[in-house]
């Protein structure tokens, strides 16, 4: 290393040069570089998902946001699809729960691998967007799991021992995200969302938990399922009536 | 994955491979950049470097090293710059002949920076063993992949990491 030319071109090309230069300006935010960069390289035409989602929500960010969502590309819904179709062959030839087995594992994945630096390719650009982190999450959250219900409700129609975790799971699930995003979007905090989704799914314990000891059979009727999809339904338009204000002022600021 | 293998993911598309190209080459031509230029300015120009790099990728002909495609395309980025805002000289000094202090940024003293790297970890962890090999030692990237027994372009992509480690280590000092 002592012996290298000092020359511009000789340590554009050298890697060891290069690897000593790398410590030499500390007060650069390579970080603040990148999220700048990533932003453009994300800066792909809008498509006519993407246009309708950012009118729905009212932020052209959060719609960006939700599109790239890992867990939500079209490789990922079909390989859900599949799995779920492989679950339902399985459980009519064996009569055993593989669908029941199978979704609550998708969704957890799917949850797993729907925000985060490292799994969304889109993480870094959100860094850059006046998006909250939390915003970007709850929307995706229910997404997923909104999906997923939908996956878990097919499944069932060729194996019923799904219908049992669809409906004791997802759709409670679905409901409560559908409620905490609304609350959220209305209130502009994901925290009152976080508090009302829980709220709403607390008292749904204790009102249908009411004289019986088993509560998670309880909040599972299949009689309540029409009240779960009733709220998330009026979660879903809440939040759109919501967002209708904020679309003249040029998007949402939440804090 | 090789730079010019990286070049050919990125013309296809591939961000992952951008942001690999990014954490190998952005620390040294933050470096060479900001001897010219204040903190602000380096990143005005890394961005508009690597943006470029995003863009442009499918021109680079596979001739050179990507190392030196990058540099001329911040060289450039530099002097539109300089039209804007000044004259910028981005002639190098004597590198073969700086220490890893004299690189350093001026702001970070020599103690300083002894004391960031040991928080990277007790003696022979990955990360400090690495920066001691690289910046304390002088050794060469390939005896230093050698040493780790890691391929030469993990070893420049973790003096990335390194660097964040140091910058976080650095900032929480008030250094």
């Amino acid at each position: 290393m002592r012996n290298h030319p000092r020359d511009e071109a000789h340590v554009a090309r050298c890697a060891d040069c290069q690897a000593r230069w790398g410590l030499a300006a500390l007060d650069v935010d390579l970080d603040r570089v990148w999220s700048g960069v990533a932003a453009e390289a994300w800066a792909s035409p809008v498509g006519r998902v993407e246009r309708l989602a950012g009118r729905l929500l009212g932020s052209p960010g959060l719609a960006r946001a939700l599109v790239n969502t890992p867990s939500l590309v079209l490789s990922w819904i079909l390989a859900s699809a599949l799995v779920l179709g492989i679950g339902v062959m399985v459980t009519r030839q064996t009569e055993q729960p593989w669908v029941a087995l199978l979704a609550p594992a998708l969704a957890g994945i799917a949850i797993s691998y729907a925000y985060g630096p490292g799994v969304d390719p889109a993480w870094e650009l959100s860094q850059t967007m006046a998006v909250s982190d939390r915003q970007v999450l709850l929307v995706r959250v229910f997404a997923v799991f909104g999906l997923n219900m939908v996956l878990g409700l097919v499944a069932s129609l060729g194996a019923a021992q799904a219908v049992g975790i669809t409906l004791g799971w997802l759709a409670p699930m679905a409901m409560v995200s559908a409620l905490a995003l609304a609350a959220a979007t209305t209130a502009k905090s994901a925290n009152v969302g976080v508090a009302i989704g829980l709220a709403g799914w607390a008292i749904a314990v204790l009102a249908s938990g009411r004289g019986t000891e088993d509560a998670a059979a309880a909040v599972s009727r299949p009689a309540l399922v029409p009240v779960y999809l009733a709220f998330a339904l009026a979660g879903v338009g809440l939040t759109l009536w919501s967002m209708s204000g904020s679309r003249s002022t040029g998007g949402v600021t939440w804090r | 994955m090789r730079d010019d293998e990286l070049i050919a993911e990125v013309a296809a598309g591939d961000s992952s491979a951008l942001r690999a190209l990014f954490d190998r080459h952005s620390p040294w031509v933050a470096g060479r950049l900001r001897r010219a230029m204040p903190a602000e300015g380096v990143e005005d120009v890394l961005q508009e470097t690597f943006i470029a790099v995003w863009r442009g990728a499918r021109g680079h002909r596979g001739e050179g090293e990507v190392g030196a495609w990058i540099w001329g395309i911040a060289r450039r980025q530099a002097a539109v710059r300089a039209r804007k805002a000044g004259r910028v000289d981005l002639t190098p000094g004597p590198v073969s002949e700086q220490s890893s202090e004299d690189i350093a940024p001026g702001a970070v003293r020599r103690a300083d920076l002894h004391k960031a790297f040991a928080s990277l970890g007790p003696d022979g962890h990955e990360q400090r063993e690495l920066a001691r090999l690289v910046f304390e030692e002088d050794r060469t990237v390939a005896e230093v992949a050698q040493r780790l027994g890691i391929p030469e372009g993990t070893v420049k992509s973790r003096v990335f990491k390194v660097r964040q480690r140091l910058q976080a280590v650095l900032r929480q000092g008030g250094y």
